[in-house]
């Protein structure tokens, strides 16, 4: 409200102002003639004036104040109108109280103008607030009116409020009055017709506004009659307020009345159409609730529940159920017994016959047709609807009726949409719940990953004979290459470079098994072979046919300056001589584990001997690294890898595996598809000569 | 791939042409799995037209292997690629089986027995 005041606050002193004005004149003349009660009341050019202000900032004040209305709800527009006119009416009650006292006496000279004023101020307001509502009303969404033509008929009330300045020194000529009169009559009558509003409304707004209206009417003719309008006999009131100084007001009450009656005829024709309305919306509602039944958390048999509801309220069924596919039972019914389904579809399973064929089934003469047997007889009307998406069948939708025929085409129709609608909600419900699944495996495999992650070497042994740099990828969360390395005693060190066939969790629970072993067995185990078999029995057992891991041990034993090596059936190892500054391939050959999986694999796997100096290299590595092709299909193979290493005798462990991996992954094209493991250990002493590089 | 089987009188031959990888190794193994249900257990692998063989390719062969030898039978390579033969060497697997290097040489291996 203070808001309001504030807001208009010049508009509303400018009316305030000028009643206040009017007030003062009316006043005036009154103790004049009280004064002198033969005086001749002469007209006063100022009087018109402040008539002309009074009537015209009012106006302008209504105008602007419904203007910036921003309420759209037609039914509260009018309670504002009808509101306004109560105040008035209240305005002139307690006036008419408040000076009850003078009523026949001297002083009623003086109080008659101040209650004239007031009822004047009341019916302006209350008539303009109603214009200017009914103006949004006839420019309501969707009508095709002219704004020009609502121009034309607010400047033709400005001209009739010029009507105000006749005075018996200067007539306006009577063809103009009538000419304005004739214009806007005919405007109002025009006007009148544009009702569209109404069939925004919903039933029960349709009553209230026949009401409202009413009511409208009402309080214009109370203040009309309050005004004195219908003291007058009938051409001194046609005289007075259609062609002498009240031209505007009699035009704007007629215009509220017209457009009042008019409307409320239309409101109470439209009254029917309510209903039908009134389901549409329903329906609309219903199809939203099935639609929201697609958020995640809510089950299938909430969706089925809001499509059951929605189905029977929109059809008006006495019962119904909802079977999915692949199930016996009814996931949900209602107005019937479970038991009771049965018999009602005994001979043909509608289901599956409504889903091939994907339309609906009906038979609305139960009682005539001997397709379907059912105990209870009442069932009259049976309509099958499928619910399915284009690629997915979930189920159908059945709905039985009392009375014959109870289903119209219409009806069907609003079915239909609802059946779809449920069909894609019950889908993306069963979606859902897959991605949730889905979600679990991912975190379960991220789990893995983590584990799988724990298994490599979280850092080399601390020590001044070697040092050791090593880079690994997994294709996927989870791979099978493994690499570590351990140190068994000063000097002596167990080197590992596995790769399991395949990839994914199956070969990572294989990489794992290996790294167990190599951790229990290489600190008991000095002979390389004896390792290898030792794994080998123990590992085959439990891996599947076809499947067989390649490996390469390393037994390093700097006291001697000697290095064992034996190859399962993995990589060569690649060995560079600081001293004569040549790189060889160690391929003295091995059987990959699990190929043979009794005592005979022995025989297949022998130990390659070399001597080891300081400032040598040995490369290990997986079969991500020299199969890796570039776009050809060529692989990046042996040779490249020679040279690369060869280019990088200079370079520290990390740099060269750095390097070689940069190498590999421009050759391919930018990335390395593959598990791979690259590992670069460098002697850098032994325990007699420490560090002496 | 494509995998075409001549039947000798005592030993079938298996023409593998194409790439031998993850893919086509299950297609590969229906090929092993009814020879030997058959009880073919003279198996030739004729390479010539082998391009690459994957280690799924190479697990295909191996899971079969155990069977063919407890059966006394035997499984003999030819016209390995060197790309191929250098994978065979790799994994030890030239010890395992007999390799030859040109078609008539492969009779007699199956005359040995």
């Amino acid at each position: 409200m203070v808001d309001f005041l504030y807001r208009y606050k010049y508009y509303l002193l400018a009316g305030l102002g000028s009643w206040l004005l009017f007030v003062t004149q009316q006043l005036s003349i009154a103790y004049r003639m009280q004064a002198n009660p033969e005086m001749v009341l002469l007209h006063e050019g100022f009087g018109d004036m402040i008539l002309f202000m009074f009537f015209f900032t009012n106006i302008i004040l209504v105008r602007r104040v419904v203007h910036d209305g921003k309420d759209r709800n037609p039914e509260h527009m009018l309670r504002i109108v009808l509101f306004t006119g109560l105040i008035g009416v209240l305005a002139v009650f307690f006036s008419r109280w408040y000076l009850s006292p003078y009523r026949n006496t001297e002083q009623e000279m003086i109080t008659l103008p101040v209650l004239h004023a007031i009822t004047l101020l009341a019916l302006h307001v209350f008539v303009f607030t109603g214009i200017y509502t009914f103006k949004k009303f006839i420019f309501y969404t969707g009508t095709r009116v002219r704004p020009a033509l609502w121009t034309t008929f607010e400047f033709f009330l400005g001209a009739g409020l010029l009507i105000v300045f006749e005075n018996p020194f200067y007539f306006i000529p009577e063809w103009i009055k009538v000419g304005l009169l004739v214009v806007s009559l005919g405007l109002i009558a025009y006007f009148s017709v544009f009702t569209r509003w109404v069939a925004y409304l919903t039933l029960r707004q349709k009553l209230n506004s026949i009401f409202l209206l009413g009511m409208t009417v009402v309080v214009l003719f109370f203040l009309m009659y309050e005004e004195g309008v219908f003291t007058y006999d009938l051409s001194s009131l046609i005289h007075e307020y259609f062609f002498y100084r009240y031209f505007l007001m009699g035009v704007a009450a007629l215009f509220i009345a017209s457009y009042s009656l008019f409307s409320i005829l239309v409101l109470i024709f439209n009254l029917p159409t309510g209903f039908v309305f009134e389901k549409t919306r329903k329906d609309l509602v219903s199809i939203q609730k099935i639609q929201q039944s697609i958020l995640p958390g809510l089950a299938q048999e909430g969706a089925a529940r809001t499509l059951l509801e929605a189905a029977m309220l929109s059809s008006n069924s006495s019962a119904g159920w909802i079977e999915m596919e692949g199930e016996n039972e009814p996931l949900i019914c209602h107005g019937i017994r479970e038991m009771d389904i049965p018999t009602l579809k005994q001979e043909v399973n509608l289901r599956k016959l409504v889903l091939k064929k994907r339309e609906v089934w009906q038979n609305q003469d139960l009682r005539r047709n001997h397709l379907l047997k059912f105990k209870r007889s009442n069932y009259r009307s049976l309509i099958v609807l499928p619910i399915q998406t284009r690629f997915t069948n979930i189920g159908a939708l059945f709905l039985v009726q009392n009375i014959p025929f109870g289903f119209s085409d219409d009806n069907i129709f609003v079915l239909k949409s609802f059946a779809d609608q449920a069909a894609l909600a019950l889908e993306n419900i069963a979606l859902n719940v897959k991605s949730l699944e889905l979600e679990r495996y991912q975190e379960q495999l991220a789990i893995a990953r983590q584990m799988q992650q724990k298994l490599y070497p979280a850092r080399f042994p601390d020590s001044p004979y070697i040092r050791v740099f090593a880079r690994n990828q997994q294709a996927e969360s989870v791979g099978g290459d493994y690499y570590d390395i351990l140190k068994t005693g000063e000097g002596i060190y167990k080197i590992i470079i596995g790769d399991v066939s395949g990839k994914g969790t199956k070969a990572a629970f294989f990489m794992a098994q290996v790294k167990g072993m190599f951790q229990s067995l290489a600190r008991t185990t000095a002979d390389p072979v004896r390792f290898i078999t030792l794994i080998n029995q123990a590992i085959s057992s439990c891996m599947d046919k076809g499947s067989f891991i390649t490996l390469t041990y390393i037994q390093l034993d700097l006291n001697i300056g000697k290095a064992w090596i034996a190859r399962a059936g993995h990589c060569p190892t690649l060995f560079y001589s600081g001293q004569e500054k040549k790189s060889v391939w160690l391929i003295e050959g091995g059987l990959a584990l699990g190929v043979i999986r009794e005592d005979g694999f022995r025989e297949y796997i022998k130990t390659q001997e070399i001597s080891v100096h300081t400032g040598d290299r040995l490369v290990l590595f997986t079969d991500g690294i020299v199969e890796a092709r570039d776009e050809k299909g060529e692989e990046f193979d042996y040779d490249r890898l020679l040279n690369a290493v060869q280019n990088g005798i200079h370079l520290s462990p990390e740099d060269l595996s750095q390097s070689i991996i940069q190498e590999v992954q421009d050759f391919s094209g930018g990335v390395i598809e593959d598990d791979y493991t690259l590992m670069v250990l460098d002697i850098t002493g032994n325990p007699e000569t420490p560090k002496s590089v | 791939m494509e995998i075409a089987q001549v039947v000798h009188t005592n030993f079938t031959t298996l023409q593998i042409q194409g790439e031998l990888d993850a893919l086509s190794a299950v297609g590969a193994d229906e090929v092993f799995t009814r020879l030997i249900q058959q009880k073919q257990f003279n198996l030739h692998l004729d390479f010539s037209g082998l391009e690459y063989i994957s280690s799924a390719g190479i697990g295909v062969i191996l899971s079969h292997q155990d069977e063919v030898y407890q059966n006394k039978g035997k499984i003999v390579f030819s016209g390995l690629s060197p790309k191929v033969l250098n994978v065979f060497q790799l994994l030890g697997l030239h010890q395992l089986f007999k390799i030859v290097s040109s078609e008539s040489e492969v009779e007699c291996c199956f005359l040995e027995s």
